[in-house]
């Protein structure tokens, strides 16, 4: 599904990704782990096709397709999803009608009808009611005036409505309560399927516990510098990241790709 | 003077015309008016950049044009321009010119809604006593203009404690069509009795076909605890000059609020001026100037808080595109008297090109010591985050900036409670954008 190759980014000027190396097939969850700083948002980012960041080398492959060379609705609407680390406000914008308009201009894209305002209605309270969502909340702007965990819910619905084959999630777990984690991990598990893909950037093996990944990666100054199944979470959760690091330092800069089953 | 003579002989002969076919009606007092407000207009001239009120907004080419008074013989056909909603919601309304005497409108016990020329020949007391008394005209050449040349408009009361039933709407389609190079001045005046309710619904629209310019002027008075809702919507053709004035009066405990929507048009100053004359009043003015092309608009509030315990909210919006140019002129006068003054007002704009221009100019003059008072300003251009966002969920950059604009107009639009006006309103202001 998603080839990434020798992906190196910067940002005015500082180069932040340095070298990644990940494949993520159909079916699989890979976790993304490491300190802050590290690059996982870029790289969550330069997939999804923000173009603050300027990519100096590599290349990635969606489906086959040169990924990067799509414009970021491009890449949206053939099924490319970020959840935002930090989703924006946007006052005076209408929930509904925005979702409605993105959810339609995928349904345009797979040559599928528009839905109109009552169907698409009936279809959001399906899915709201997965995610537990308050209606309310689509009733107000786009996540204005959202406290963190609702715009994290808000992003996970989004993702539910919009259907996509690859879903990049950063830091979705991240300002959750206990309750809202489950709720936002049984979102992501109900999504789970094997046509498609998901990236989870999370700093903690809570939401692994819940969402059980097939690899994890840990992401340091802008590599991966070390891949593994889903123990490597639960040690790097109980050593931190030093001896990754340790480890990681002569042998730096292989960028290693999920290991073979 | 001298050399502004030839652009003004046009305005003499239409004078004498005009008087020789009104001079007859009511009475002699609106004979004198007119004349000493055609005095005043051939003394100012037309104001010059040089002018500080006019600095940023020059008026050359109307003054230019040799715009000429509307021919009452009805030759000048006028087309009608779209109108602004889906018909169907529920108003009194008046149009003009085309209402004659003793058409349209209302009037039953303690309403009087007419054309301003029938309350005239009425000989109503209220008509005198208001009429040309608030929006002075010593200072401004085209109130002056107004003031001698108003034929067509509205008048309007409510007795006290009257409540409309609907709104009332005046329609002032541009002088266009047929004619070519004309002026009209629309003159409307509107008294809200102690504890009445009204809420009044004037729009100004155009076709582009031709060169015109309407001059209006509202006089608006508000007697103890009234309470009105005015909206004031322009869209004029692309050729259009609107210079418009809506001098408001305010007793005690009265509220008035205005909501002005602007687009379209060459030049387009509208000035809307609150008195706030008795304790307690309460003045929100809401604009919203939507710009393009090379359109000039030039919005302009004068709030002067006289009495104490006055509170005025101001927030007026706009949206440029292309090489359009704003003007935004928000004053606030609190008088020595008027403590416990509670004013605050806010400028907000999004420049969608890099040619849009806006002088955008708050001025505060305070007299008393005990107020509260702020404003603000703010111009930029579409959020870069919030555009990605957008097209991270698969919208069009086109759409994603017009759901953006949208969201940045909405805060005024969404105060229009009349919802068919609301939403024609919307369709209007987004074609507008997309010219
Ligand atoms: N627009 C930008 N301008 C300047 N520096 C940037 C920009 N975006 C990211 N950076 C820098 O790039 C580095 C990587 O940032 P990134 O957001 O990818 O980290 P992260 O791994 O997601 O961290 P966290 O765990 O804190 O979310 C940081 O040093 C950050 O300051
Ligand atoms: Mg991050």
């Amino acid at each position: 599904m998603l080839e990434v190759r020798n992906l190196h980014a910067r940002v005015e000027g500082k180069e932040i990704l340095r070298g990644i190396d990940l494949a993520v097939g159909a079916g699989e969850v890979h976790a993304i782990m490491g300190p802050n700083g590290s690059g996982k948002s870029t790289l969550a980012q330069v997939l999804a096709g923000r173009d603050t960041y300027e990519v100096t080398a590599g290349e990635v492959l969606y489906k086959g397709q040169d990924l990067l060379g799509m414009a970021p609705e491009l890449r949206a609407v053939e099924g490319v999803f970020l959840g935002f680390q930090y989703p924006v406000e946007i006052p005076g914008l209408n929930s509904l009608y925005f979702l409605r308009a993105a959810v339609n201009a995928v349904r345009t894209h797979r040559g599928e009808e528009e839905l109109d305002a009552v169907d698409f209605m009936a279809l959001a309270q399906e899915k709201m009611k997965a995610v537990e969502m308050g209606e309310d909340l689509l009733r107000r702007p786009v996540n204005a005036g959202f406290s963190g965990g609702e715009k994290k819910r808000a992003e996970i619905f989004q993702m539910t409505m919009l259907e996509p084959a690859l879903a990049i999630l950063d830091e979705t777990d991240s300002g959750l309560d206990i309750d809202a984690l489950k709720v936002v991990a049984h979102g992501i598990n109900l999504f789970r399927s094997p046509e498609r893909a998901i990236i989870l950037v999370t700093h903690y093996q809570r939401l692994l516990d819940y969402v059980v990944p097939d690899f994890v990666h840990v992401i340091q100054n802008g590599r991966l510098v070390k891949s593994g199944g889903k123990d490597l979470a639960r040690q790097l959760e109980d050593s931190g990241y030093a001896w990754v690091e340790e480890e990681a330092g002569e042998g730096s800069g292989l960028g290693e790709r999920g290991p073979a089953a | 003077m001298m050399e502004r003579g030839a652009e003004e002989q046009g305005y003499l002969e239409d004078f004498e015309k005009l008087t020789a076919r009104v001079s007859s009606n009511g009475g002699a007092w609106l004979a004198d008016l007119r004349n000493r407000a055609m005095k005043r207009f051939r003394a100012l001239g037309f104001p010059s950049t040089r002018d500080e009120e006019w600095k940023y907004t020059s008026v050359e080419a109307v003054r230019k044009a040799p715009l000429r008074i509307a021919d009452s013989s009805g030759a000048d056909t006028v087309r009608s321009p779209a109108p602004f909603a889906a018909a169907g919601w529920d108003r009194y309304e008046l149009a003009f010119p085309g209402t004659g005497n003793g058409a349209g409108g209302a009037r039953s016990d303690g309403v009087f809604i007419g054309p301003l020329a029938d309350a005239v020949d009425a000989r109503l007391p209220w008509v005198e006593s208001h009429l040309a008394r608030h929006a002075d005209y010593e200072d401004h050449a085209f109130r002056a203009l107004n003031t001698a040349f108003m034929e067509d408009g509205a008048a309007v009361r409510l007795d006290p404690g009257r409540t409309l039933d609907k709104p009332v709407h005046l329609a002032f389609p541009a002088p266009s069509g047929e004619a070519r190079n004309r002026i009209a001045h629309p003159r409307t005046l509107v008294v809200v009795g102690a504890g009445s309710r009204l809420t009044l619904v004037e729009t100004y629209t155009g076709s582009d076909a031709d060169t015109c310019c309407t001059n209006a002027v509202t006089e608006i008075v508000l007697e103890e605890d009234a309470v009105l809702d005015h909206y004031r919507l322009l869209r004029q053709g692309e050729k259009a000059f609107h210079i418009g004035t809506v001098q408001v009066y305010q007793a005690r405990n009265s509220r008035y609020r205005s909501h002005s929507v602007t687009s379209g048009g060459a030049i387009t100053r509208v000035e809307i001026n609150a008195r706030l004359d008795g304790e307690g009043a309460d003045c929100q003015l809401q604009g919203l100037y939507v710009a393009g092309g090379r359109q000039h608009v030039d919005s302009r509030t004068v709030i002067e808080h006289a009495k104490p315990h006055g509170t005025s909210r101001e927030l007026y919006k706009g949206v440029l595109n292309d090489r359009a140019r704003a003007v935004f002129n928000g004053k606030i006068v609190v008088h020595e008297e008027a403590q416990k003054t509670d004013a605050r007002q806010s400028n907000k704009n999004l420049i969608l090109s890099r040619d849009a221009e806006i002088d955008s100019k708050p001025q505060l003059e305070i007299l008393a010591d005990d107020v509260r008072c702020s404003h603000g300003t703010t111009i930029g251009q579409l959020e870069e985050d919030e555009l990605f966002y957008l097209r991270s969920r698969g919208l069009d950059p086109a759409v994603a900036r017009k759901l953006l604009v949208h969201g940045f107009a909405s805060e005024i639009l969404d105060g229009i409670a009349i919802e068919l006006l609301k939403d024609g309103l919307t369709a209007q202001v987004f074609s507008e954008l997309e010219a």
